[in-house]
């Protein structure tokens, strides 16, 4: 590749990369249709982050990925809460 | 999920299958909330001990009884009774327990009344406490009125003082209204600021003798934002919402035995006794309720009737004919049945005249929008964690998800 080449190449990466950066997190990713519609693949999800060792114990370590949501409170138990739905 | 939906349930299908008992100790309570369902809630009638052991003799008899029960005292303001009187009806349950069971005890109440003797009760006995509290005063005295129209916010922040200064632990109950759904930020902060930080959204359903909800127009996806908007301000000062754990919760398999339906749709899993003894189940919101096309709701009472002429009567055989066709439609034609399981029958009857229906607004709202508000979040944050994106499944993941605590 040319130098030219390259230094084109480098700088469309360096713009991509300052736009994305100055994107918020939910626009990065934007929702597309509805989520119901991938929920196998979720429950995947969320059984590999259960078994994930410290998916309890350091919800800061990724802090707005899935296992911080995972973190949130005795889920796992909620079937014993029934009472607290009235 | 076709021969439960398909055949009445037999005695034997439902042992040990009782979870939830609500007891009404009184039809009565001391605020008149514009939201209210219950139809009685001006009597004063007060449930005997002998039809509380009745209850709890009732499930045990029948073999109903799971081996954790919690009793709900709820259906009417549960503490417009006085405290002795619940000394006396802890100890009627304790004599009439079920063998094997273990009762936890629960109140669910609008906090007018919490003093320091109610805490003494609370302490001694280990009741669980939940508190409906719709947020700050403004939001809540629009709603949550006394009997001459005057706000109840006062009196029940000084019950929440009561059971904070006795170190008792507490959720709240906040039924979202209209009004709410432009205050996310403000109502999570109201609630941090007094350090209630377990909380849960009851949206403003049409059940009972409440026929019209502010929500009916919600087309716009307020819900949706008013939802997001909340749950990012809890997560930033530490308050937990009841919903986002529930749908969590939804996405593990049901416990062992559990059917097709969820717990308010499935015969027997909650059992509703009101203040003379008379029996109910599915929805507790159901107990009292007169409806113009089916009449009174109450299968017998727990002092006459057997489970066998329960299951044999027309009133069950009507009832659970129709809410099994409203399980089944729901499960051919929602994408969210695996997580809903067939919605509540108090919501298809008050909003669709049947329990044979499907979709209604509760369910839009409150399951549904607040569905894809968790899980587009775990989807989001699945690009975000690597561990979980690379982590091998387990033999137990390969070959099911886990039912158990962790």
């Amino acid at each position: 590749m040319a130098h030219h080449d390259r230094l084109l190449s480098r700088g469309a990466a360096v713009i991509a990369s300052l736009l994305l950066s100055s994107l918020p997190a939910d626009a990065a990713h934007p929702p597309a249709g509805r989520a119901i519609d991938r929920l196998p693949e979720i429950r995947t999800a969320v059984a590999k982050a259960r078994d994930t060792d410290d998916a309890a114990t350091d919800p800061g370590t990724h802090r707005g990925g899935i296992r911080t949501l995972l973190a949130q409170g005795n889920w796992w138990n909620q079937w014993s809460n029934l009472w607290r739905n009235f | 999920m076709a021969e439960f939906l398909t055949r009445t349930p037999r005695p034997e299908d439902l042992r040990g299958r009782t979870r939830l008992l609500v007891l009404q100790g009184t039809p009565f309570c001391n605020i008149a909330c514009r939201y209210c369902y219950l139809p009685d809630r001006s009597n004063r009638a007060r449930m005997a001990p002998e039809t509380v052991r009745a209850a709890l003799r009732w499930l045990g008899e029948n073999g109903l009884a799971a081996p954790e029960l919690a009793v709900v005292w709820h259906a009417g303001e549960p503490l417009a009774l006085p405290v002795d009187w619940y000394r006396d009806a802890f100890a009627a349950a304790a004599e009439a327990r079920p063998h094997g069971t273990v009762l936890r005890h629960c109140i669910q109440t609008n906090g007018t009344l919490i003093d320091d003797r109610w805490c003494a009760l609370f302490r001694e006995h280990g009741v669980q406490i939940g508190l409906s509290l719709d947020g700050p005063a403004r939001l809540h005295d629009a709603q949550r009125r006394t009997r001459s129209g005057r706000g109840t916010h006062d009196a029940v922040m000084r019950g929440v003082a009561a059971l904070q200064r006795h170190r008792i632990p507490f959720h709240a109950i906040c039924v979202v209204g209209d009004a709410t759904l432009d205050a996310p930020e403000e109502l999570v902060e109201f609630f941090a600021a007094h350090r209630i930080l377990d909380i849960g959204f009851n949206v403003e359903e049409v059940e009972g003798i409440h026929t019209r909800s502010s929500l009916s127009r919600d087309r716009a996806g307020r819900f949706r934002g008013f939802f997001e908007r909340a749950w990012r301000r809890a997560e930033a000062l530490g308050v937990e919402i009841r919903e986002v754990r529930t749908v969590l919760a939804g996405l593990q398999e049901p416990p062992a035995g559990a059917g097709p339906g969820n717990d308010q749709n499935t015969p027997f899993d909650i059992v509703t006794v009101t203040h003379d003894g008379s029996l109910h189940t599915f929805s507790p919101e159901l107990a009292g309720l007169q409806h113009p096309r089916i009449g009174a709701l109450a299968l017998g009472n727990v002092r006459t009737t057997t489970l066998r002429q329960v299951l044999d009567g027309p009133m069950f055989r009507q009832a659970w004919a129709e809410i099994a066709a409203g399980i089944a439609a729901c499960a051919r034609d929602c994408a969210y049945f695996p997580l809903c399981r067939g919605g509540a029958p108090s919501n298809k009857l008050g909003e669709l005249g049947t329990f044979a229906g499907t979709e209604t607004m509760a369910c839009r709202l409150g399951h549904q929008e607040i569905a894809e508000a968790v899980l587009h979040r775990i989807l989001q944050g699945l690009d975000q964690d690597p561990i979980v994106a690379t982590a091998p499944m387990t033999h137990q993941r390969e070959t099911g998800l886990n039912t158990s605590p962790p």
